[in-house]
């Protein structure tokens, strides 16, 4: 753990996390960029999952449906992660040490291990349930997995941000 | 207003929201999820505007489908709004970024009211790609920009009070 410790302390060490660390702007422009993305993932996902549940755009394909939004929700997350990283190093042995962060960082590892099992195995049977007919259970299950996963980074995120507060200037 | 707002923070109500210390963050969340459905359906109806997105569905039906999210969102933003202020006033009502805030969020929903009728009106003109679409695509635009303008200082009131 002492590795760890000691690439923590680098991380904030470097030019870059120190700029962020002490402007007055930097801190709070890639943070508003980071909750924008944010929301945009969790709204885009939720339009997926709900389809999943067959609560939402049963009109639509499964199929034609995620061809559609997850371009979007892939961009948003792809802006969240970078703008993530960036606040992450301005404070990261707090962030590493604070258990909301922890928990949001798991929950998304379990949000992309319910989609890579998604992707890689249930959706092989897709063509049987793409349209018209309920969505098989285990699909409905990753939509419902998926969900309390983003709501619960989402609820850990903002925690995180009472918890750990800005960086001091 | 900061007399007001110090009227506001000595009743009971006020002072018994945060001395439950789970209370404001809880109420944060949902105000949050609620504008996570409102961002998400003005970016999903202006996708569709600008022919990014959804192109294999009319725009009545993609107007359908996100403005209720959107009202149902404004409808939650609404009290938990309100329970954040009374918990909070100054930081709110005595914040010049509060009062930006709400500015933009005003102008975001008369934008969104009056392409909702514009929209019963006349569904065609706005599947119109033509040359004639510049202004709806504008219209469409601005209100996202609005409401990204509400989401940046919703996170700017806690660094400027």
């Amino acid at each position: 753990m002492e590795t760890m410790t000691g690439l923590l302390k680098w991380l904030e060490s470097t030019p870059l996390a120190l700029s962020i660390a002490q402007s007055t702007i930097a801190f709070p422009a890639i943070e508003i960029v980071h909750v924008i993305a944010i929301t945009l993932v969790f709204g885009t996902i939720a339009i997926v999952d709900l389809r999943l549940l067959g609560l939402g755009s049963k009109n639509r394909a499964v199929t034609e449906l995620c061809r559609d939004v997850l371009p979007w929700t892939w961009a948003a997350f792809g802006i969240a992660a970078i703008s993530g990283a960036l606040l992450f190093i301005s404070q990261a042995t707090q962030y590493a040490e604070n258990p909301a962060f922890r928990m949001k960082m798991l929950l998304m590892l379990a949000a992309g291990i319910n989609m890579a099992v998604f992707e890689l195995i249930t959706f092989r049977g897709v063509a049987k349930w793409d349209r018209d007919v309920p969505v098989v259970p285990a699909g409905r299950l990753a939509g419902a997995v998926s969900l309390v996963c983003w709501l619960g980074v989402v609820g850990f995120a903002r925690w995180v941000g009472f918890t750990v507060g800005v960086p001091e200037q | 207003m900061s007399a007001f707002a110090q009227w506001i923070s000595d009743t009971s109500l006020s002072l018994a929201i945060r001395e439950t210390f789970w209370l404001i963050p809880m109420i944060q969340i949902v105000h949050i999820v609620a504008i996570v459905m409102i961002v998400t359906a003005a970016v999903m109806i202006t996708a569709r505007i600008a022919g990014l997105a959804s192109r294999t569905q009319t725009m009545r039906e993609i107007a359908q489908r996100f403005l209720p999210w959107l009202w149902t969102g404004l409808v939650i933003l609404a009290p938990t709004g309100i329970v954040l202020i009374i918990a909070e006033p100054q930081r709110t009502l005595g914040n010049p970024t509060f009062w930006w805030k709400m500015a933009m969020l005003a102008l975001a929903v008369a934008i969104t009211a009056s392409f909702q009728v514009s929209l019963r009106r006349d569904a065609a003109a706005w599947e119109d790609h033509g040359p004639k679409a510049g202004p709806r695509r504008i219209f469409a635009v601005s209100s996202v920009l609005l409401w990204l303008g509400i989401v940046a200082t919703g996170r700017l009131i806690a660094y400027t009070y």
